[in-house]
């Protein structure tokens, strides 16, 4: 009996449906066959389309057409194209924030490693180079005179400092070392950073890595450049400590 | 079995029109007639939920002023669709701002009461929704509901598309448009008779339904 209940059940209630006291396919989901309900109910069908209507509107068409009406400018409202060049614009405007973002976590990441690293080192290095940093960082905020032009920026490339040219270096002795570029500065922390960073994945890919690497002809020359760069560092740092 | 069944009904002859519309562009008079023809009666629906009666004429003053401005529109098929529904819409609002002014009977709430009742029997109310109940019905949906339900079942609008045309955000229009099919669904089954007796919620359904009319 409870067998041939819960048999019949299912198919009974389905038949029912069409004349039974049963409640009708009452839609879980309001759509589907509601929406399809509505849908045929209120849409007219095209016998219902009053001809004479059309042929109004088709008049109008032709007015408009051939008053030259169809070459108006397309205003925001009557663009329905899908929405990709919105989102294309989008898309440069977030890529570049990001872009962005990444420069600066880069240059942060990099100022960290250079403000933890380089004190380190030149303390066991050498101590004389300490109180020079900070004489050429004074005269530096200062516009002070500069005979050798405009103060290199710190976006102009590496390779063009001080002391690498040995004329600049005999130059140096007043006035070079307020010009200093602050990039010889994070060339040298680089430097001096590279070969613990190196091997630690990702670090090199920022930009100022990047920069280095750039400075430095390729990423196996980093090496010797670096070599270099300390050496005339120091020797550029002895100067004017011995001069004083 | 998603839901917009019927939207997609529509939306297949999409590419269709978007020709039609293309070629009307270049001035071929015969594709207008050609669009004209797809878009109308889902127009035509949508105006007879907002302004009743009316629709007609103002389906008219609408289709001017798209016969006007065609050379403005840029889109496919979709698109037009929303387009044209964007210019009924405000002639609409235009005609019931007027009619606010200089009010006169039209008495949608008399529409409902005076329902012939082709809902006294159950296979009627379930195989032929008459139009004039299906507009009586969504015509006592609150105005953002019986637009979301027009737009999305009668013109055959997606989402994104029928929020633009309504100028509001996406999600509000679907939780609108949901709402007032449910209450539609609900409503149907109300009118049946000895249906759903406990848990039909005549009482639930707010004035002005068929619950009220048996």
């Amino acid at each position: 009996m409870g067998e041939r209940h819960s048999d019949d059940g299912p198919p009974g209630r389905r038949r029912a449906h069409p004349g039974g006291p049963v409640p009708g396919p009452r839609p879980a989901d309001p759509g589907t066959a509601l929406e399809a309900r509505f849908g045929t109910a209120l849409r007219p069908d095209g016998a219902g389309l009053d001809p004479e209507a059309e042929r109004r509107a088709v008049a109008a068409f032709r007015a408009a057409r051939d008053a030259g009406a169809h070459r108006a400018r397309t205003r925001r409202r009557d663009d329905w194209r899908p929405r990709a060049p919105r989102r294309a614009r989008f898309s440069v405007t977030a890529s570049l924030s990001a872009f962005l973002a990444s420069v600066t976590l880069g240059g942060l990441a990099v100022a960290a490693i250079a403000s933890a690293g380089a004190p380190a080192h030149r303390g066991d290095e050498q101590p004389a180079p300490h109180p020079t940093a900070d004489t050429s960082e004074r005269p530096a905020s200062v516009p002070a005179p500069e005979p050798s032009g405009p103060r290199p920026a710190t976006s102009q490339a590496p390779a063009s400092p001080a002391p690498t040219d040995p004329a600049a270096t005999e130059s140096a002795a007043a006035h070079a070392r307020p010009d200093r570029p602050a990039t010889a500065k994070d060339t040298l922390a680089h430097c001096r950073a590279y070969e613990q960073v190196k091997d630690r994945g990702k670090a090199l890919n920022s930009t100022a890595w990047q920069r280095l690497v750039t400075a430095a002809g390729g990423a196996e020359k980093v090496a010797a450049y670096c070599a270099g760069r300390l050496a005339a560092a120091t020797t550029a740092a002895e100067e004017p400590g011995a001069g004083r | 079995m998603g839901q917009g069944g019927e939207r997609r009904r529509l939306q297949a002859h999409d590419g269709e029109l978007g020709a039609a519309v293309a070629r009307a562009q270049d001035g071929d008079e015969t594709a207008f007639a050609v669009a004209y023809r797809m878009v109308q009666p889902g127009l035509l629906g949508y105006l007879r939920g907002l302004v009743g009666d009316d629709a007609e004429d103002v389906a008219s003053d609408a289709w001017l002023e798209i016969a006007r401005d065609l050379g403005r529109f840029k889109g496919d098929g979709a698109g037009f669709r929303g387009w044209t529904a964007t210019i009924a819409r405000h002639r609409a609002l235009d005609h019931l701002r007027r009619q606010r002014v200089r009010p006169r009977a039209t008495g949608l709430e008399q529409d409902v009461l005076e329902l012939p009742g082709p809902h006294s029997t159950y296979d009627q109310a379930l195989e032929a929704l008459s139009t004039e109940r299906a507009l009586a019905l969504v015509r006592g949906l609150p105005r953002d509901q019986a637009e979301a339900v027009l737009l999305r079942v009668v013109v055959g609008l997606d989402g994104p598309a029928a929020a633009r045309v309504l100028g509001k955000r996406p999600g509000a229009v679907r939780t609108a448009a949901y709402r007032g099919l449910k209450r539609l669904a609900r409503q149907l089954d109300g009118g049946l008779p000895a249906v759903h007796g406990a848990d039909g919620g005549v009482t639930d359904e707010g004035p002005g339904t068929l619950g009220d009319s048996t």
